[in-house]
């Protein structure tokens, strides 16, 4: 049991705290509000170290610590024991992405301090960080499905607007909208998988779900790790759902690092872990869905050399990094995959399941976190004294920035997979999982070749990057200077971690033994493992080095000119396929402007000839019966009211006439009335009478 | 008995041709006087016919109330003599509406 449990509650309010704190009164606080979120931040890494310490004191390592939950609040009250609660759980993976994030955040907010100085709207910045950092903070501590969903779809939300922090730039703005549109479509296959699992088991509760796993339909079992991966592939740029990734780029460079490189986008390998439930059900008997691991591990695996080729033609610092990104997370899935892919075959065949790839997967996302942060901070190092994101007017900037040129020379070769820096390390063991799994399905064999290649790619990219920048002459106009030491110290901090984080494994005898699916293996990283592994890690190794190689003699010493690539009509045109991102944004937007506007168009012309025209056809009317009722309201009732009115006036007209104030007219009326009942009356008897004598 | 209401009759249509024929209001007020008499020797003789006096009575009643009545029509015509210059019956007509 953790002791003070609820202090794990502490490490999302923290930020949350700072959010609103600043959000409120950022007015106020002006400058001051970048300290708030850099205190509430240290507050956290404190607590998530506090935790992941009891966690590594009872036996995490070695696999003697049980997953345990903090209790929180009934969100949705249900029937007892089907409720929706929010609650944290704390267990070896999910205490050690608590201290990686809170790390990384604090390291990042510091720089920003640096970097935003100059900037307007600082406190909408970190205010807009602290919420993303109570999302990716809640994402991974996440006791349930629903809750990684929710937290998930913050960080969506902060993503969105840090990309368009600058949203007086129209491509900001843009990219902004892209970025949320796209991680939508895999948002919804995510949510309709929570759907699925709540359905189907009442609970949405990881701890719950595992033991009963087995219950599930083979397709079910299939349907819904897809589902999961669907969100995992929007939320980390894998392909088809890669393209909003590079233009994300339009934010500021702490963005990109802190959300774009180092948390939100290992969200999606975090949640395909966590679906390592349904993957590989330890109960005995179930068959493992191998069709869905199969599609995880391909798209890992062409996502990394398709999006590596890309990076080796782009000329912007950050998209070759935001490139990058999306190759590194994509072997992660490899390794996901392929981890899978084998224990799963071992479940089935009964024997003692080896986790491997599962850990090699995390331990990449591990050290990935730390050389990504480092390499796009030092592109923001760099562009803050530059001005500018295109290589092309760098140049020879290790003269001026030596702090940024060193550091970002780190990890460069991290990325590159070279001895003894991190990369090396995890990228290693994710290869040597996938030829592993080529034993049990042929398919990783190309997988592995399409990884090593992707490897070669990556330090060729990763040095035509570094020479572009930092060697040969400056072609640019600034004034260079070295950033602050507000900048530079993060940066030296997660360079020193380039170097240690693969060295880490060594003290918990393998990474594998403190994060691990289903059994722990102690091992160190490179003793004790079958001969075949030693040449595939030389083999990788090598594959680097030519890389690195080959971006020496074309962008150092120009022994080899870059024109002679694309001079070929054949190689102009992979060239053209690979700026152009293979038309696949092209095409999104052809899909756009004539699917979606197509349909607009339609159902614009539908609404404007058929709704528009039943609506005038119906007013029309109304104006024709208003017409009607108005002539027969002038000519009918007004005629007679008026007829009547005539008459009588008339009448009284005639009858005035009458009235002639003559006295002796009156006298003859009178006379000639008494005339007449005189005769009257004397006629009437005589009638009487006459009538009597008959 | 017949000859008094031969007379009373003739009175009557005497009057009545005065009242509706003249112009002059004077002449108009003479022929009044003139119908009412025939009505006053209509009560006397059918008072005389009958032996009941009340018809005397009422005869001297009728005399003393046309004096009256004489004297007030006299006083109107001499007033609207006095405001519109004529008592000819045809131009007097602010009875009128």
């Amino acid at each position: 049991m953790i002791e003070n449990a609820w202090v794990a509650w502490l490490i999302l309010l923290l930020p949350l705290a700072a959010f609103v704190i600043i959000g409120l009164l950022g007015r106020w606080l002006r400058d001051g509000s970048g300290y708030v979120a850099v205190a509430a931040m240290l507050g956290s890494l404190v607590l998530s170290l506090y935790v992941f310490v009891q966690v590594l004191a009872q036996g995490a390592i070695g696999g003697n610590f049980a997953a345990q939950t903090i209790a929180g609040y009934v969100w949705l009250p249900s029937i007892p024991g089907n409720e929706i609660r929010i609650s944290l759980l704390i267990d070896n993976l999910s205490s050690l992405m608590l201290v990686l994030v809170s790390f990384l955040c604090l390291l990042i907010f510091i720089y920003s301090l640096g970097y935003m100085h100059e900037e307007e709207g600082k406190p909408r910045y970190y205010a807009e960080v602290s919420l993303f950092a109570t999302g990716m903070l809640g994402t991974v501590s996440a006791d349930n499905f629903l809750q990684l969903l929710i937290f998930w779809e913050i960080m969506g939300l902060c993503s969105y607007l840090l990309i368009g922090f600058w949203y007086h730039k129209p491509e900001a703005a843009a990219a902004a909208k892209k970025a949320f549109l796209v991680t939508r479509v895999g948002d919804v296959l995510f949510l309709i998988g929570v759907l699925v699992i709540w359905n189907e088991f009442g609970t949405l509760r990881f701890n719950e779900i595992a033991p009963r796993v087995g219950l599930l339909s083979p397709q079910l079992l299939t349907l819904i790790p897809l589902l999961l991966f669907g969100g995992a592939v929007g939320k980390s740029a894998q392909f088809p759902l890669h393209a909003w990734l590079p233009d994300a780029m339009e934010g500021p460079t702490t963005v990109s690092a802190l959300i774009h490189a180092a948390t939100m986008v290992k969200a999606g390998v975090y949640l395909t872990a966590r679906s390592f439930i349904f993957l590989v059900p330890l109960a005995p008997g179930v068959q493992p869905p191998f069709t869905a691991i199969l599609v995880i591990a391909g798209i890992g695996g062409f996502t990394a050399i398709f999006a590596a080729t890309m990076a080796v033609v782009n000329n912007d610092i950050k998209r070759v990094l935001a490139f990058s990104t999306i190759s590194q997370l994509a072997y992660m899935f490899l390794g996901l995959g392929a981890g899978a892919y084998v224990m799963a075959t071992e479940a089935v065949n009964g024997e003692p399941v080896n986790s491997a790839g599962y850990s090699a997967a995390l331990y990449h996302l591990f050290n990935h976190a730390f050389f990504k942060a480092l390499l796009f901070l030092s592109a923001g190092s760099v562009i803050h004294a530059v001005h500018t994101n295109d290589m092309r007017e760098m140049g020879g900037l290790s003269k001026s920035m030596p702090i940024t040129s060193r550091v970002m020379l780190f990890g460069s070769l991290a990325l590159a997979g070279i001895i003894p820096f991190s990369g090396f390390f995890s990228k290693g063991e994710v290869l040597s999982v996938t030829f592993d799994a080529g034993a049990d399905h042929p398919g990783f064999y190309l997988l592995y070749v399409l990884g090593l290649f992707t490897a070669f790619l990556t330090a060729f990219y990763a040095f035509r990057l570094w020479f572009m920048t930092f060697h040969g002459e400056y072609r640019g106009h600034e004034h260079l200077h070295e950033s602050p030491r507000v900048m530079t110290t993060p940066l030296l901090i997660l360079a020193g971690f380039t170097l240690i984080s693969g060295l880490l494994a060594y003290p918990m005898q393998g990474f594998g033994n403190l994060v691990f699916f289903g059994r722990p293996e102690a091992g160190f990283p490179l003793v004790g493992i079958p001969p075949v592994h030693y040449l595939l890690e030389a083999l990788s190794l090598g594959v680097a080095g030519l890389g690195i190689g080959l971006a020496w003699s074309i962008y150092e010493t120009k022994r080899i000119p870059a024109e002679r690539f694309t001079r070929a009509p054949g190689g102009a045109f992979i060239h053209r396929m690979l700026t152009k991102r293979y038309w696949i944004d092209d095409a999104y937007d052809a899909f756009g402007r004539t699917v979606v506007y197509g349909l607009a168009h339609g159902l614009d012309w539908f609404d404007r000839t058929v709704i528009d025209g039943i609506v005038n056809a119906v007013a029309r009317g109304g104006m024709r019966v208003a017409v009607e009722s108005d002539v027969f309201d002038r000519r009918v009732i007004d005629g007679a009211v008026n007829a009547l009115s005539l008459e009588t006036v008339r009448t009284s007209w005639r009858l005035r006439q009458r009235q002639t104030g003559q006295v002796q007219n009156y006298a003859w009326v009178v006379v000639v009335g008494i005339v007449a009942v005189v005769v009257l009356l004397f006629g009437f008897s005589f009638l009487q009478r006459f009538l009597a004598g008959r | 008995m017949e000859y008094e209401l031969l007379l009373s009759g003739a009175l009557l249509c005497i009057g009545l041709y005065g009242v509706l024929a003249r112009r002059n209001g004077i002449i108009v007020l003479m022929s009044i006087e003139i119908i009412l008499n025939a009505s006053i020797l209509n009560f006397v003789a059918f008072s005389s016919y009958s032996g009941n006096p009340s018809g005397q009575i009422f005869a001297l009643l009728g005399i003393a109330v046309a004096a009256a009545e004489a004297a007030v029509g006299l006083a109107v015509f001499l007033s609207i003599y006095q405001t519109h210059g004529s008592i000819e019956l045809d131009k007097i007509r602010f009875l009128k509406w």
